[in-house]
């Protein structure tokens, strides 16, 4: 381009010069005429020399003109050949320029077109795993929080205040069942008293038998004596004899009697007291597992407490883990449509090459010179200049209205919202 | 009964991102690839809204937007614009043409839901 401004400009030179030139022979030839013509009206002795005179300044300023119209002839030969051969050499240089270029653009345009692919086939495996991936990241919280019995807002709070009724029943039933047992201990306590009370009562019943064993055994002693003194009287004392007998018959029916209570009272005394060892254990085990089991309930209840605070906290982590994830799905989104926007400026740029190998066409298609053309044409230069001028001004046209792309954005940061 | 959103846009993956967007909270919606398919669809069923890109092969965005207009069953519906031009004079554009709103590619979840909330109210 910079070769053919310079071209035209050095023939436009060479041209004014041999305008120049020409001017310069009319003006001799006037001078000559205008001489001829004052000779003549004179018509005096200098005529001669003023006539020698013009016909030198004629001789040499056709001599000079013939001069100039010469070399600027041999020049305009050069040039032209110049012209022809740089002619010439432009042709043979676009056209190369337009096969090498030509295969370049093709290259570029396969090479966008498959980057679209890959970009298509990725971004469609990328939002494959993505949904897949959100689905099942939201089933897991789903179930995570129903083991924690989480929900949001109202109904966790709902769920927490059911939890904590749930736990104060529980409590309630454990203090109530620990209530019975240390209600059916004192009972214990008390019947062991009562069974002491009883025990003691038949110790009593044993001393008065002891005291019926002595009367008994007084009333035997009695009879004995009664009988001696019914022997020492003889006959009158048979009748008395043999009441003495009987009497003596019924204290000892009264002491077996008496030993048979005894040992009766005495079987109750030691059931009684078996009982009531039997109750003080029973007791003293019922106090003893009592005890433990009220530091088991409450150790029970402190460790469900501790464990329903740590659920609770699990919840809400897993509720800011949800909230986290959800802030990451978003921004997912939003990069996920990284593939349009490169894309349409992948489709802007094969527009460009597009363009620019049309303009190439355009300019290979220019003719430079005539065909076997020998001798130089100014008027078919001309004519080729400007229709060179002509296809650049319409690629420039061209290239002005692709400047526009339709993406901007330098970054992946989301675009703004406006409602009309 | 959910309300159907058209998604009219030449981008698979933008068509995923709108749908998985709106059908997360319950909308049905329906895609098409370019503006003359939109413009079928939108012929046979009359949607709640219609989002719309605005370069597309076969009929371009804006088109698709004064052909809906054109129709009595569209007068009223929503059109929103989803585009990565952000430059005014497409934007009066598309307002000329009849649009409802206009949203700069790449768009934020949470506001097109927002923005779709508010003009479908």
């Amino acid at each position: 381009m910079v070769q053919n401004v310079a071209f035209n400009s050095k023939m436009s030179q060479w041209l004014q010069r041999w305008r120049l030139e020409s001017v310069h022979l009319l003006v001799y030839a006037l001078g000559l005429l205008l001489l001829c013509g004052i000779a003549r009206w004179w018509q005096g002795p200098e005529t001669l020399w003023i006539a020698v005179a013009g016909i030198w300044g004629l001789v040499v300023g056709g001599s000079y003109t013939l001069r100039v119209q010469r070399r600027a002839h041999n020049r305009w030969q050069h040039v032209a050949q110049d012209v022809m051969r740089l002619s010439d050499s432009t042709s043979k240089l676009f056209a190369y320029m337009g096969d090498q270029f030509h295969e370049q653009f093709d290259g570029v345009r396969s090479q966008n077109s498959q980057t679209q692919e890959i970009l298509a086939d990725a971004i469609e495996k990328l939002i494959n795993s993505f949904t897949d991936l959100e689905r099942q990241s939201r089933r897991q919280q789903e179930l995570a929080q129903s083991v924690a019995a989480v929900q949001e807002d109202d109904s966790q709070e709902a769920n927490r205040r059911n939890f904590m009724t749930l736990f104060a029943e529980i409590k309630e039933v454990l203090q109530q069942f620990l209530q019975f047992y240390q209600n059916n201990a004192q009972k214990a306590q008390g019947l062991v008293q009562q069974v002491q009370e009883l025990s003691d009562s038949f110790t009593q019943v044993q001393k008065q038998l002891q005291e019926v064993a002595k009367i008994a055994e007084q009333t035997n002693l009695l009879a004995i004596n009664a009988s001696v003194e019914a022997a020492r009287a003889g006959q009158a004392g048979k009748g008395f004899a043999v009441v003495a007998e009987d009497v003596r018959r019924l204290s000892d029916r009264s002491n077996e009697f008496n030993n048979q209570i005894q040992e009766a009272v005495t079987g109750i005394e030691k059931s009684l007291t078996g009982v009531k060892d039997a109750i003080h254990e029973m007791s003293r085990q019922e106090s003893n597992t009592m005890e433990q089991s009220r530091q088991r309930v409450d150790e029970v209840m402190a460790e469900t407490q501790e464990f329903s605070q740590e659920v609770e906290k699990a919840g809400q982590d897993i509720m800011e883990i949800a909230g986290n994830v959800s802030q990451d799905v978003n921004r997912t989104v939003s990069s996920m449509q990284f593939q349009d926007m490169a894309n349409q400026l992948l489709q802007h740029a094969t527009r460009r090459i597009d363009l620019l190998d049309d303009i190439l066409q355009g300019l290979q298609g220019l003719q430079w010179s005539e065909e076997n053309q020998v001798e130089p044409d100014p008027q078919a230069c001309a004519e080729h200049l400007e229709q060179l001028r002509q296809a650049l001004e319409k690629a420039s046209d061209l290239v002005q209205q692709l400047q526009h792309s339709a993406v901007q954005q330098q970054s992946m940061d989301t675009g703004d919202v406006e409602l009309f | 009964m959910a309300k159907s959103v058209l998604a009219v846009d030449d981008s698979q993956s933008i068509l995923q991102m709108v749908s998985f967007t709106l059908k997360g909270v319950g909308y049905q919606v329906e895609q098409a690839m370019d503006g003359q398919a939109g413009l079928d669809m939108a012929g046979k069923k009359k949607f709640d809204l219609v989002i719309t890109d605005l370069n597309m092969p076969k009929l371009d965005g804006i088109s698709l937007v004064q052909k809906l207009r054109s129709q009595p069953n569209y007068k009223f519906v929503p059109i929103l614009m989803l585009t990565t031009e952000a430059s005014n004079d497409f934007k009066a554009k598309g307002k000329s043409a009849g649009a409802t709103g206009w949203l700069v590619k790449p768009f934020d979840p949470d506001k097109l839901l927002a923005t779709v909330n508010k003009v479908m109210k």
